[in-house]
């Protein structure tokens, strides 16, 4: 363990809980601590895959970093950026060649980033894997099948079905089964936000057939939770929007007039039981994780996002949740 | 409305009994708000009992008159009713901490004394500095000053800088601009003596004051007043444990002592013959004025603004009377 020396960070560059837990890191211990962002190119030295003769060397910014001195490597977010490709990308083929090298690389960072998984010394906190692969429809229904409740959840191409379903519910939301969606043109950017409300006479405004969309029942919230799952603990803020219409549907159109009220959490014992099991089952042991608490009294699992903020919970709860992690990753709990 | 709620305050809506009036400091908003002493037990004790307890409990003319005051609390969103109070925890701030052995220091430069700037301040990132604060009460050019801090540049990244300098003529903004390109850790530039007030930006984040407070020694420091109050999450829950000025700070004084702060009469020692760093690591004593919270000073222990109020420790006769520069009094109110 002791010449194990070394903590690994993957993240983004201007990401605020990475300077957090960074700064811990230097306070708490003499550690070495090597961040990564998309900013710097990494080049690889060598990796070896074989049985008992492991060897990874990466080369990134003249450091040297050898995974036989890595403690614990926190896949906060972002990409691993390789050194450039070797074509440019006018010509038709040579585009095709890069983007079978972006692939390429995409494995090879990913077998880097699971790499704590195959060597028992390292110990890895977060996943590239499923924040690449992330996938809400898996995800529902894996929460299901656990027992957490879920909206009544429906994806389709045709205006008939969607007006079926919707004869059974009060109100319907839709949100993108994939990420927000951002777009540019020039100097424009356009983005969709989170979750909207669809109503009847949206729907009655479609043509027959289009291209397929996740529609939900819409829930009547008390307040929305946020909860940051983190190696079996559960830290939980509810987030109190009510008597505001414009955060009515998703808090991430911020109201700077009138924030929302953020208060800690304790989640009943069943539903902490039930969120442990869906983050085991995924195999995840960092994520971020958002519940609706229903104008019925039932807690409603929305999402997992596997590298989610968590800097406004951990200050707003007085959680100190960058300290907790930095003991983590220097394992010292 | 439905009697079987539990009235209950946000958790970032605390309130906090003086002797003579009370508050409710919301961390989030970063204000407070005024309470009569009569009713902080009811605000207190909020989430223990339901509307139809507070009926029982009371006459009807108390109740309703309670019932008003929750409404109004809610209104301004201190209040909210819910079934399940037991699911909202108080904040916990036991978890008070920041990741800096020093998080701020007070530079004094004075002429009687020279002494390498730059190792002082490699010893201050070191140590997680995150505030710095320069100081001059005589002439000092920026230039002069630029040449003792350029091999830090790189270090004072991670920090920021506040100077407070005397005024001189000839000091251009031109000048101060290139200073501030140099030192982009730079948020404040104060120059006292000036003869004249003026305050500008010279970017979106450097902020440039000129003023006619003639500034000849530290002892202008420690002023207590409800302007320096601050209501937010880090500095409530600091000061429930901690001496809300001097933890984690560390000073040079004009004469190159090394001190608590530049007021304050004890020295650890000559910063040409030991390091800061030393100072901090290898005297326990450094540290005990930090454990040294409102709720351990006599008079403050008593005051409502005790944990969103800025401290001073120096001019005193007993390091636990109330600060020497604050005029309220909390048994009278005023
Ligand atoms: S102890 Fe008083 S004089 Fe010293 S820095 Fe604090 S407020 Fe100023
Ligand atoms: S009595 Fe103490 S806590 Fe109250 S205002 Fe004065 S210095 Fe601050």
């Amino acid at each position: 363990m002791s010449h194990r020396n070394t903590i690994l960070i993957i993240s983004e560059y201007s990401d605020i809980s990475t300077r957090k837990v960074f700064d811990y890191l230097n306070h708490l211990s003499s550690i070495n601590v090597k961040i990564i962002t998309p900013h710097e190119k990494v080049f690889i030295e060598t990796i070896r895959v074989s049985v008992n003769r492991k060897k990874i060397l990466l080369k990134c910014n003249n450091d040297v970093i050898n995974f036989d001195n890595i403690r614990s490597v926190w896949y906060r977010r972002g990409f691993i950026s390789s050194v450039p490709f070797p074509y440019d990308t006018i010509h038709k083929l040579e585009k095709q060649i890069n983007t079978f090298l972006s692939t390429e690389w995409e494995k090879i960072t990913s077998f880097l980033l699971s790499i704590s998984q195959l060597e028992p010394g390292i110990f890895l906190l977060g996943s590239f894997e499923h924040e690449r692969h992330c996938n809400k429809l898996i995800n529902l229904h894996i929460a299901s099948s656990i027992g957490l409740t879920i909206p009544e959840t429906f994806i389709t191409s045709d205006r008939l079905s969607l007006l079926n379903f919707s004869d059974d519910y009060e109100l319907l939301a839709t949100k993108p089964v994939s990420n927000v969606p951002i777009f540019s043109l020039g100097m424009k950017i356009y983005s969709g936000g989170g979750t909207n409300v669809l109503t009847k006479s949206d729907i009655k405004d479609l043509p027959q057939q289009f291209f397929p969309v996740l529609v939900q029942e819409y829930i009547d919230k008390l307040y929305e939770i946020r909860v940051l799952f983190l190696k079996g603990d559960l830290y939980a803020m509810a987030i109190f929007s009510q008597g505001n219409e414009r955060t009515k549907i998703d808090y991430r159109n911020y109201d700077i007039d009138e924030p929302n009220r953020l208060t800690p959490i304790e989640l009943p014992q069943s539903i902490q039981v039930k969120i442990r099991e869906f983050m085991n089952k995924l195999s995840l042991n960092f994520g971020s994780i958002d519940l609706i608490y229903s104008k019925e009294g039932k807690y409603v699992f929305l999402e997992v996002n596997p590298s989610g903020q968590f800097d406004w919970l951990s200050f707003n709860c007085n959680y100190n949740l960058e300290k907790r992690i930095a003991k983590i990753l220097l394992n010292e709990t | 409305m439905n009697e079987s709620l539990y009235p209950l305050l946000y958790s970032s809506c605390i309130p906090v009994k003086g002797a003579n009036k009370s508050i409710i400091c919301d961390l989030q908003n970063q204000c407070y708000i005024h309470l009569p002493n009569e009713l902080y037990d009811i605000v207190d004790t909020l989430g223990e009992y339901s509307l139809s307890q507070y009926r029982s409990a009371n006459d009807l003319e108390t109740y309703l008159l309670l019932e008003k005051y929750f409404f109004s609390l809610e209104e301004n969103r201190f209040l909210f009713f819910t079934h399940t109070p037991k699911m909202f925890p108080k904040l916990d701030f036991e978890r008070w901490d920041c990741p800096s052995l020093i998080s701020n220091a007070v530079i004094d430069l004075g002429t009687s004394i020279q002494f390498n700037l730059e190792n002082v301040i490699d010893d201050l990132v070191n140590m997680g500095c995150q505030y710095l604060q320069i100081r001059s009460f005589d002439t000092l050019v920026l230039s002069d000053l630029s040449y003792r801090l350029i091999n830090a540049r790189i270090h004072l990244k991670d920090i920021n800088l506040d100077l407070i300098l005397k005024y001189y003529q000839g000091c251009k903004i031109s000048q101060i601009k290139e200073f501030a390109d140099l030192f982009p850790c730079i948020s404040t530039i104060t120059f006292h003596s000036a003869g004249f007030e003026k305050f500008y930006e010279i970017s979106s984040h450097i902020k440039v004051t000129y003023t006619k407070t003639v500034i000849i020694d530290e002892t202008h420091c420690g002023k207590i007043n409800s302007e320096h109050f601050r209501a937010n999450m880090t500095a409530f829950a600091e000061n429930r444990e901690w001496n809300s000025c001097l933890n984690r700070k560390i000073a040079i004084d004009k004469n190159g002592q090394i001190k608590n702060c530049p007021s304050m009469e004890f020295s650890y020692g000559l910063i040409t013959e030991r390091s800061i760093r030393e100072v901090v690591l290898n005297i326990p004593e450094f540290r005990d004025l930090w454990r040294i919270s409102k709720d351990k000073i006599q008079v403050c222990r008593d005051c409502e603004y005790r944990y969103i109020c800025s401290d001073c420790r120096a001019y005193l006769e007993d390091p636990l009377m109330k600060p020497a520069k604050c005029s309220y009094n909390p048994y009278q109110g005023e």
